[in-house]
């Protein structure tokens, strides 16, 4: 399984550095932001993608607003909260999009309505478990995207390995007990949706 | 006081509730727990054994989910920026006068790499579209001809192909100094099996052009992530002493 390591907690000075010299025009220092912070940006895009839009250029368009707008960030410790913003603004536009441009983009992305998956990218070749499991994380993805946004979010963040409490509390701008609260109302949530669905399949997520 | 405030409270009244060992597993299950919360939830287990199968389940259930996705972000892993594109002025370090060949090229490159990011993006994309210029080269592809030929003449252009059409907006366009790029780019979209063994692919065709303008603006994120137009800092060329 690849590896996505987003450890915010330990990371802070590290990225306060690259967000300074990635603003000042240092390439490696683009690249290493982006690296370590594609795993926060992924999952909030995943957290707010309509849908019919795909993930890959939600993903793409977030990357390209961030080299433009890496520079111009004032405070290198808000990085996090900013890149959060401009995924969440990113996949709300892309909807917002695809909502106007019906036609086309229902042809484009018809891969994705027909696969049932959230993004309609491949999902095979990461999962390290059997395909019984990576069917039900699937399937749990699916009703994870029925959560109120609220709830939705933090709990798909803390699936990115490293990212904690506080990490997601910082880059949400939230109180940490309130993405606690809505991660343990989020897995309640999530348990009476698969138990819904699944009959009587008892699921506790 | 929100409900969001009144769940936490219950936690510090542990054991006194539902909410109150749920939490405590959800904070096993991420890892957040400390010794102590450890050691309250397993007091509260040897009560209801009911808990320990709890805890369980919950932990195979977050570990499938966030195995769904990992998987989902490994397939996003290779998209992201591959050069160094980020402040600084466009032309930044050109040396002195008499060297606008190389300046001209430079501002260029990093015009395409700030406002186009073409070819800006490591993974499919770039992939995509080097495969499909070997297999649909310019002219000679599947596309135009037949029907496409038809319609072009019949709307007076005098052209024998649409392909034929674009050679010559191409030929002129470099003539003029428009066209900066000869060979446009294509980038794959999406590529489709036809029932009678065919492919039929959708892409985008990519042409460099060139044009004076007054000014430049791209549309960037604010501290607040929302897009504005800003003003890109273009470095105007040096004049040489005479």
């Amino acid at each position: 399984m690849g590896v996505w390591r987003v450890v915010l907690d330990c990371q802070g000075d590290e990225v306060r550095s690259l967000v300074v010299a990635a603003g000042g025009g240092d390439g490696e220092a683009l690249r290493e932001l982006w690296r370590l912070r594609r795993g926060l940006v992924g999952a909030v895009v995943l957290a707010h993608l309509p849908r019919g839009v795909e993930a890959e250029d939600v993903v793409q368009e977030v990357a390209a607003l961030f080299v433009r707008g890496v520079g111009s960030i004032r405070d290198p410790g808000a990085f996090d909260p900013w890149i959060r913003r401009v995924a969440v603004n990113a996949a709300r536009d892309a909807g917002r999009a695809a909502r106007r441009s019906s036609g086309l983009v229902a042809g484009l992305t018809a891969g994705l309505a027909l696969n049932g998956s959230v993004s309609g990218s491949s999902v095979g070749g990461a999962w390290a478990g059997s395909a019984a499991e990576a069917e039900e994380g699937r399937r749990l993805l699916e009703l994870a995207r029925e959560l109120p946004e609220d709830y939705r979010e933090p709990l798909l963040l803390r699936c990115v390995r490293g990212l904690s409490y506080r990490a997601i509390a910082h880059a949400m701008e939230l109180p940490e007990t309130t993405v606690e609260t809505r991660i343990v109302r989020a897995r309640r949530m999530l348990r009476t949706l698969a138990i819904e669905r699944a009959g009587t399949q008892e699921v506790r997520p | 006081m929100t409900n969001e405030s009144n769940d936490h409270r219950a936690r510090s009244a542990p054991g006194t509730d539902g909410v109150d060992a749920e939490r405590l597993l959800s904070r096993i299950v991420d890892g957040e727990a400390t010794d102590a919360e450890r050691a309250e939830f397993e007091r509260l287990a040897s009560e209801s054994p009911e808990l320990s199968e709890e805890l369980a389940a919950a932990e195979r259930a977050h570990g499938f989910l966030a195995g769904a996705v990992a998987a989902e972000l490994d397939a996003l892993a290779s998209i992201g920026p591959a050069g160094g594109v980020a402040g600084g002025g466009i032309g930044t370090g050109v040396g002195s006068g008499g060297r606008f060949a190389e300046a001209d090229e430079e501002a260029r490159s990093g015009l395409r790499r700030r406002i186009g990011l073409v070819g800006a993006w490591g993974g499919w994309a770039v992939a995509a579209a080097l495969l499909l210029g070997m297999f649909l080269p310019f002219g000679e592809g599947a596309v135009g001809g037949g029907e496409e030929a038809a319609a072009v003449q019949s709307a007076g252009f005098g052209f024998g192909s649409i392909d034929d059409a674009m050679r010559v907006y191409m030929q002129r366009g470099v003539e003029s100094g428009r066209v900066v790029e000869p060979e446009p780019r294509l980038v794959l979209i999406e590529a489709r099996p036809e029932a009678d063994g065919m492919v039929e692919v959708r892409y985008m065709r990519q042409i460099i052009e060139r044009a004076l303008v007054d000014d430049v603006y791209e549309l960037a994120p604010d501290d607040g992530g929302v897009l504005v137009p800003v003003r890109l800092d273009v470095r105007p060329r040096r004049s040489v002493a005479m």
